[in-house]
């Protein structure tokens, strides 16, 4: 009983839906670090002016020349303008990812407790099916199928539940990065830089190591030192001395056929690209296993028995969604539901028996329910074996007991 | 329907949503204050400075080089000014910053995290090749079966990789229906039923059903009593039909009865949809069954697994808990007295008494005598050991 009360407590949401709301708190934590920085950097410039203009001003007891003050005077104006719109913009951006969060909160509160007296069978069906089409667009999104997720997303109504720009955002890099670019993933990484070094992620250490093979490659051995020079800054170096040392050791050999030769790989920028998304998943703390996985693997389990094996019919041809040459890739090997209580088909029909449809043995050890035997018996000890259609005593079929 | 969810009455159910509304809630008032307040200070800040930069510098003729001492004030206060407002802006907003960390705070703590190792050989089916061709199969499968044919072949275009040969297009006729349903339209899926499947009367019943109360929401009064007698009567007196009449009875006001609310969910319009796919096409799906399934037991594993020291014990062969399913395609046999289910090793073996039990409890109870003999635990019946059958589970 205690077992009961305390799986209670854990419920569908709480186990599932982490990714639902770290997503956009994660994004507007950025967001908000972003806007506090432009609007710090403003500030300061408008310092900066107002004190320039104060000293050339000075204590004002005489006309001085309109040029000494006009420069700085205009200067200051376009910050104050700049601060305006990153104040704007900023708390903007806020406000929509907090009402984000409440869309979210929403959805998921009709989910669980529908207000509407339409039958429950309907409501069930309903938000059984949006749970498929929801976690599938998950599904479809960490695998990288973004169009298919878009277009589902827009016919379920979900595209606020889900964070499609986030993983467009993450395609994009991810591609960029494949193609041998550079640019986007170390722009995101700028925007993301305090939560990144937090993590003591060591991706800009490896997407400059790319930049720097690249010129090495193309024989720009100076530019490569000063890449170095200019972009791994001393705070960044005590953490990845391994790294920095093979990309000066890069740089000292031009060595791309032998030591390094991995590093000039085209294979390298496939790596890097699968190192970025690895990255952001941990970012956003994504969890390693979607909840459309787990939720498939457990719900295969569940109806998986010992009886299940590949079966290569059509779908239509086979009863078991375990069985489903489909499925069965996924099926392999995961544990078999528990059974406290036998259930027994009738191996002829398949009808269940039970007290209605008492089970009998036939000469082969099959079982076969009284529904389908009654009509066999012609005689009080002669009965037609439904496996072979020949004639045995009844004595043969005997009546099993399953406790 | 479906099995009834664990805990579905429980208050705790809606803990994690509360945890989180309530510091969401407050950070959207503070930023609506913040910007309540501070837009409009910049705007006016910005105004007046330009206004400032206006008069004084820009509509200044050349032929004014010099600057009073009234206008350098007046420079000076702005600046000044300026200076304050920035920094009071900045600062009122890092503040805000408490509000933002409570609510990642609350979903932290609102949700488990990581939940892996719920199961032996659970499957990494986002990077496993074979196992992602077979989940994006299945929604592909769920996509078809849902009506969504298009993007279905979106998803077999962009996986590239998946085993399916393209869905059987829809007939002009058939995607019409689909089409006209979404509109509220029932007559295209009236017709091709009647041809195409005229023993689906009671999804036909549904949409002239579904038909008049539209007509009964929109007000058209009389035009719905003619067809709701017609129709509706014409196939089958259906116990709804009484509640569509009492409805009529009311008129628009129906909708907002509690007696008949109901038969004006927008639900509604999309189960016919679903339907009418189920019937046209003919798409199978297990997606739904086996999500909603796992879904309803992954917590209740979870939250076992949490309180077992070793769990990876009781994972490997059998799930720990018992799951309701509704679908059972093989026969299950677990022995009455060892409560574990037969396999290939442990078969069912009947007693010459015809009671049921497992190999390894046949051996178990006959090692206890002489010469292999052993009493039914369930009926005073003696038999040999070597007299019981070795029963198979077939299927048809």
């Amino acid at each position: 009983m205690s077992l009961e009360k305390e799986i209670s407590t854990i419920n569908e949401t709480s186990a599932l839906e982490y990714p639902t709301f770290r997503v956009p708190y994660e994004e507007l934590n950025c967001k908000f670090r972003q806007g506090q920085k432009r609007m710090e950097m403003a500030g300061m410039a408008i310092k900066r002016f107002a004190t320039a203009l104060e000293r050339r001003i000075g204590d004002a007891q005489d006309a001085i020349p309109v040029e000494k003050v006009k420069g700085a005077y205009k200067n200051l104006c376009s910050q104050v303008e700049e601060l305006e719109n990153a104040l704007s913009e900023t708390v903007g951006n806020e406000i929509e990812l907090a009402e984000r969060l409440q869309a979210r909160i929403a959805y998921m509160d009709e989910q669980q407790d529908p207000s509407d007296d339409c039958p429950t069978s309907l409501i069930e069906w309903k938000n059984d099916r949006n749970r498929v089409a929801r976690y599938s667009i998950w599904y479809l999104l960490r695998c990288g199928h973004f169009g298919t997720a878009k277009r589902m997303a827009e016919s379920y109504k979900m595209k606020d539940i889900v964070d499609l720009d986030v993983f467009e955002n993450c395609k994009k890099i991810e591609d960029s990065l494949r193609g041998g670019d550079t640019r986007l993933c170390l722009e995101w990484i700028e925007l993301h830089r305090p939560k990144l070094k937090k993590m003591k992620s060591k991706l800009e250490m490896f997407v400059r190591q790319q930049d720097v093979v690249d010129l090495v490659s193309q024989k720009k051995i100076l530019d490569a030192l000063k890449y170095v020079r200019a972009n791994i800054t001393p705070q960044m170096r005590p953490d990845c001395q391994e790294e920095l040392q093979t990309i000066m050791g890069i740089i000292g050999l031009s060595d791309y056929n032998n030591r390094f030769a991995e590093l000039f790989s085209p294979v390298r920028w496939e790596k890097v690209g699968r190192m970025f998304v690895e990255e952001l998943f941990l970012l956003y703390q994504l969890p390693f296993q979607s909840a459309f996985s787990l939720c498939l693997q457990c719900g295969l389990a569940a109806h998986k028995t010992p009886l299940c094996r590949r079966d290569d019919r059509s779908k239509k041809e086979i009863q078991c969604y375990v069985c489903d040459k489909d499925a069965w890739p996924i099926a392999e090997g995961l544990p078999n539901g528990h059974v406290s209580q036998s259930r027994i088909l009738c191996s002829i029909s398949g009808q269940l028996c039970d007290e209605k449809n008492v089970p009998f043995m036939l000469p082969s050890g099959r079982i076969c329910g009284e529904n389908v035997l009654a009509p066999l018996r012609v005689e009080d000890d002669l009965i037609c074996d439904p496996e072979t259609n020949q004639w045995v005593p009844a004595q043969q079929i005997q009546r099993l007991y399953f406790m | 329907m479906q099995p009834p969810r664990p805990g579905k009455l429980d208050r705790k159910k809606e803990r994690p949503y509360k945890a989180i509304s309530v510091p969401v809630e407050r950070l959207k008032t503070v930023l609506e204050q913040y910007d309540k307040t501070w837009k409009p200070n910049m705007r006016k800040l910005r105004a007046n400075a330009q206004m400032i930069d206006n008069e004084l510098f820009v509509q200044n003729p050349e032929e004014m080089p010099e600057m009073s001492v009234t206008a350098q004030l007046i420079i000076e206060q702005s600046a000044k000014r300026a200076v304050s407002l920035a920094e009071e802006s900045i600062r009122q907003h890092k503040d805000l910053h408490n509000y933002v960390s409570k609510v990642g705070k609350a979903v932290d703590r609102s949700f488990a995290r990581d939940i892996v190792g719920i199961f032996a050989h659970e499957k990494d089916i986002e990077s496993d090749k074979d196992c992602q061709v077979a989940a994006l199969g299945m929604i592909y499968d769920f996509l078809l079966a849902d009506g969504r044919d298009e993007i279905a072949e979106t998803l077999r275009k962009e996986a590239g990789t998946l085993d399916r040969e393209p869905a059987k297009p829809l007939t002009d006729a058939e995607r019409t229906v689909l089409e006209e349903i979404q509109k509220k339209n029932i007559f295209p899926a009236v017709e091709w039923l009647i041809e195409h499947a005229p023993e689906e009367t009671k999804l036909r019943y549904d949409l002239h059903k579904q038909h008049v109360v539209e007509l009964i929401a929109n007000g058209a009064k009389e035009e719905g009593i003619i067809l709701a007698c017609r129709s509706l009567r014409f196939l089958g007196s259906d116990c709804e039909t009484p509640l569509v009449m009492g409805a009529l009875l009311y008129g628009t006001a129906s909708q907002e009865m509690k007696r008949y609310k109901s038969l004006f969910n927008p639900v509604l319009w999309e189960s016919l949809f679903a339907r009418l796919v189920d019937v046209i096409t003919n798409h199978r799906s297990s997606l739904t069954d086996l999500i909603t399934v796992g879904s309803t037991a992954l917590p209740m594993l979870a939250s076992l697994r949490r309180q077992l020291s070793n769990p990876g014990l009781l994972y490997d062969e059998e799930l720990p808990l018992e799951i309701k399913i509704q679908k059972h395609a093989h026969s299950t046999f677990s022995c009455p007295i060892l409560k574990v289910q037969s396999s290939a090793r442990n078969p069912p073996m009947k007693l010459s008494c015809g009671h049921v039990i497992s190999n390894e409890s046949l051996h178990k109870l006959a090692a206890q005598s002489r010469h292999m003999r052993l009493k039914c635990p369930y009926c005073p019946r003696e038999s040999l050991a070597a007299e019981a059958r070795k029963i198979y589970f077939g299927e048809p």
